[in-house]
């Protein structure tokens, strides 16, 4: 198993040269130039033409892929062209808050996700299994900058159960250790900003979190009827074993490997940042920054940006490759068929 | 065991729903903006940085127009200077030297000493030891030859030519307000800003807020902050931002849609503000490509007024010159080309013309609210109804400076927001060397009727820059108008209003015609 995961490791390598290559030469090909923006109104072609030889971009592109691959190992991805902070400082003070939610919203839409779909499977074609559906089909069409704000005038501004956006009341001063609001604040014993932490974290988790559990109880749902319609599911129920027993040891153990995988790729784009909920609920996220940033021809953020996802996307799948092997006794990784 | 996991799941749920259904008494509690002595401020994006030598963006200058000061400030409502960092200046006769006398025991918020030394420190920083990413530096600094210590709070600055706009300049937000020399050698003024204002910064917390304290040491007891706390929120989304005020987590929104404003108009608890705005919106005939006849005849087949009363709902003028009604030099005698499309459909077909190329932008801009595509289709109509057939290309903001750059189009759409109010910063446009500047590109013209007409307006805008100002300098720049009129470069469209928000309880509020804000006066009951 050691083995087997140093192995995909390493296959990190040439994805990340491979999604660096592809992204450094678009940029540079088809972005819009990134002086005029950064320069703003009054920038002439002399002052354009000064930025762009201090930041290298009159430098061959080969150069400049180089000097770029060089920094970058030695975890130098330079300045935002935009703000010039370093790069690593910008995604840093935002990336927590997309672990955050991110990590809320699978939560919630994997177990409701999952109860859902093993309940419509179970009561095939009752209401139950209706209505269910339609929920689902609703959760991956819903625009979520229409539900999010259908949320916040409900739950904001009729009930005032809930603060509309952000992540914490700005009364509340956050001693930044892992940037996880919730972890963070507990560190410092300090419930009420924990508690005023989750309060924000609830509307715009469960708008990012309903897709995916929309995604998640189909996938759960079909993989189930398919598990239940099995002869050993016949044979459970044969030897006299509960329903209860049958349906989760025998039916739902053997019908998570695809849920898994939707679940563990879900996370993974959800870690990419969401843009449409941070934009909505003031979310200091990863997503709606990388948007700006492009936008902004920030080259820097931009290509360290998608470094970070991509390898979160082969650790994600790495992840629930190793989980397959826990869920399925028969999967041996790093082993010689016999 | 499986019996376990699930009814733990139950339980977290339970927990989770139980924790939100009861969460509504906190929030009021802890509600930053019930507190009268903490003011919440909501802009539509996060500041760009905290160097006011560098950034050029409003929401950044919303910001450091709290912390920084320059040497000369503007009046409250107006852009007529007055004196701030210096108590006192003089301007020898030959326009050349600057004697900027200083106000005494000044600490920078890092108790650096705010002086003459200071003072050249910074003009250094904008001049001799500029980098190249300093946007305004040559814009308020560029004509600054040389600065000299006289004495402890004297400064003198020396320019290589007379130019009226200079002290103007010295009371913008961008380039002109003086940072703590201390900070700006050793610290990080982009994230951790060191100025001598009202308020000191304490924290920012990127894409969420910043957040300043009132400065107890502050050097103007007439300038002293009302509030101790002032938060200055980023909320992108506008209707957000504005549930966000109707709930009582923000006191004061800016950047309101004209839309949305009918419904804040209605609440009894918000004042909405309208201020007018030191922009131009417009369209740009390209001179390399159009004559001055085809110029005209298109400008006479645009109903401006009908146009801006349909996108706008009332919160824009109408622009009848390019300069806004405010700003020194503005004439309401000046004269546009009439709504004529008789005129105009007679024209067209006699010079042949059937088909324009057109770029315009897909966002809303500060001078045009309803988005430059907006903007172009409803003018596509009017060219049709005169024959005239339109291919737009649309292009986001960052892209479209490229293309306007580049020059390949008939027409394009443009507009400024003024930097300092003096007429040379909107007029100086049309005399430009600078593509991205001048999109009607006058000083390329093809024709040689707009070539010497360039080379005649150049000379006027050089001439009234040096002019000292008074009625004299501004009847300069009312006869540049109505010569840039003439030659139909432009059609001036409108001045958008800058729309704001505020709770009831909020009082001095005060949105300046810069689109800035300073906020030491504002108090809450």
């Amino acid at each position: 198993m050691v083995k087997y995961i140093l192995k995909r490791l390493l296959m990190l390598i040439p994805v990340l040269i491979g999604v660096s290559l592809i992204v450094f030469v678009l940029l540079r090909v088809a972005a819009p130039d990134p002086a005029p923006v950064v320069l703003g109104e009054h920038a002439t072609e002399e002052s354009m033409e000064a930025w762009r030889e201090v930041n290298g971009l009159n430098d061959n592109i080969v150069k400049q892929y180089v000097d770029f691959i060089v920094n970058a190992v030695q975890g130098d991805f330079g300045e935002s062209y935009y703000t010039n902070t370093s790069v690593m400082q910008e995604i840093g003070a935002r990336f927590p808050a997309t672990i955050e939610i991110a990590i809320f919203a699978i939560i919630v839409a994997s177990i409701f996700g999952i109860l859902i779909g093993v309940v419509a499977a179970v009561k095939k074609n009752s209401i139950v299994d209706n209505a269910s559906m339609v929920l689902s089909l609703v959760g991956v069409s819903i625009p979520i900058f229409w539900l999010g704000i259908l949320l916040i005038i409900l739950f904001t501004k009729v009930l005032g159960w809930l603060p509309a956006s952000g992540r914490i009341d700005v009364t509340f001063s956050v001693n930044d250790i892992t940037g996880l609001y919730l972890v963070d604040t507990l560190i410092a014993g300090d419930f009420a900003a924990f508690k005023n932490a989750l309060w924000h974290l609830i509307l715009p988790g469960m708008t990012l979190a309903l897709y995916t559990l929309a995604i998640i109880s189909r996938m759960t749902r079909s993989s189930m009827l398919d598990t239940l319609n099995q002869d050993y599911i016949r044979t459970a129920r044969s030897k006299g074993l509960s329903e209860g027993k049958v349906i989760i040891k025998h039916g739902l153990r053997n019908a998570l490997m695809p849920i898994v995988t939707v679940i563990g790729l879900q996370l993974g784009s959800l870690l990419g940042g969401a843009v449409l909920t941070e934009t909505v609920f003031a979310w200091p996220g990863i997503g709606s920054y990388t948007v700006e940033c492009i936008n902004k021809s920030d080259f820097p953020v931009i290509q360290a940006v998608v470094l970070i996802i991509a390898t979160i996307f082969v650790f994600m799948n790495l992840i629930v490759d190793i989980i397959y092997a826990f869920l399925d006794p028969r999967i041996k990784y790093g082993r010689k068929e016999a | 065991m499986n019996k376990k996991i699930l009814s733990g799941i139950l339980a977290a749920i339970l927990a989770v729903s139980c924790l939100a259904s009861c969460g509504s008494g906190d929030d009021s509690d802890t509600s930053s903006s019930g507190d009268s002595d903490t003011l919440v401020y909501a802009q539509g994006a996060d500041p760009r940085g905290l160097d006011p030598q560098i950034v050029d963006d409003g929401e950044s200058a919303k910001v450091t127009n709290q912390i920084y000061e320059g040497l000369l400030q503007y009046e409250d409502d107006s852009t007529e200077v007055k004196a701030c960092l210096a108590k006192d200046w003089e301007i020898s006769d030959d326009g050349l030297v600057y004697t900027f006398y200083l106000q005494e025991g000044v600490k920078f918020h890092d108790g650096t000493d705010f002086n003459a030394e200071a003072v050249k420190y910074n003009v250094e920083r904008n001049t001799i030891n500029k980098t190249e990413d300093m946007t305004y530096a040559d814009f308020v600094w560029g004509y600054v030859s040389g600065v000299e210590v006289v004495d402890e709070y004297t400064v003198n600055i020396t320019l290589s030519q007379p130019s009226t706009p200079f002290l103007a300049n010295l009371a913008m937000v961008f380039g002109a307000p003086m940072v703590s020399p201390t900070a700006a050698e050793e610290g990080d003024l982009m994230n951790e800003p060191v100025g001598t204002g009202p308020y000191k910064f304490v924290e920012w917390k990127k894409d969420q807020y910043v957040k300043l304290e009132a400065n107890e040491d502050y050097w103007n007891e007439d300038g002293k902050a009302q509030i101790t706390n002032v938060v200055i929120r980023t909320i992108e989304d506008a209707s957000t931002k504005i549930l966000e005020l109707q709930s009582g987590d923000v006191d004061i929104i800016d950047g309101i849609d004209t839309n949305q404003v009918a419904s804040l108009e209605s609440d009894s608890n918000i004042t909405v503000n309208t201020t007018p705005g030191m922009n131009i919106n417009y369209m740009a005939y390209n001179a390399e490509r159009l004559d001055k006849e085809t110029r005209v005849a298109l400008s006479q087949s645009v109903n401006v007024e009908e146009l801006v009363a349909g996108l706008y709902n009332g919160y824009a003028e109408v622009a009848t010159t390019i300069l806004p009604t405010f700003v020194p030099g503005y004439s309401a005698d000046e004269t546009q080309i009439a709504y004529d499309p008789d005129a105009a459909k007679a024209t067209l077909e006699e010079k042949g013309v059937t088909s324009l190329h057109v770029i315009t932008y897909t966002n809303a801009r500060p001078y045009n609210t309803a988005t430059g595509q907006t903007l172009t289709e409803a003018i596509q109509g009017y060219f049709s109804e005169v024959g005239v057939e339109v291919e737009i290309d649309s292009y986001d903001w960052t892209t479209y400076k490229d293309k306007a750059i580049a020059g390949d189009y008939d027409i394009c759409f443009y507009g400024w927001s003024g930097d300092n109010g003096d007429p040379d910063n909107f007029l100086n446009l049309l005399s430009d060397t600078n593509a991205g500047m001048n999109v009607a590109r006058f000083n390329l013209a093809t024709n040689e009727d707009d070539q010497e007409a360039y080379t005649a307006y150049a000379e006027m805008i050089s001439e009234a820059a040096q002019e000292p100002s008074g009625d004299s300098r501004n009847a300069m720049y009312a006869e540049m108008e109505q010569y840039v009129a003439d030659l139909a470069l432009w059609l001036p469209i409108s001045h958008q209003q800058d729309i704001t928000a505020c709770k009831a309880n909020v009082q001095n509020f005060q949105y300046h015609c810069t689109a800035t804000v300073k906020l030491y006066k504002v108090t809450k009951s």
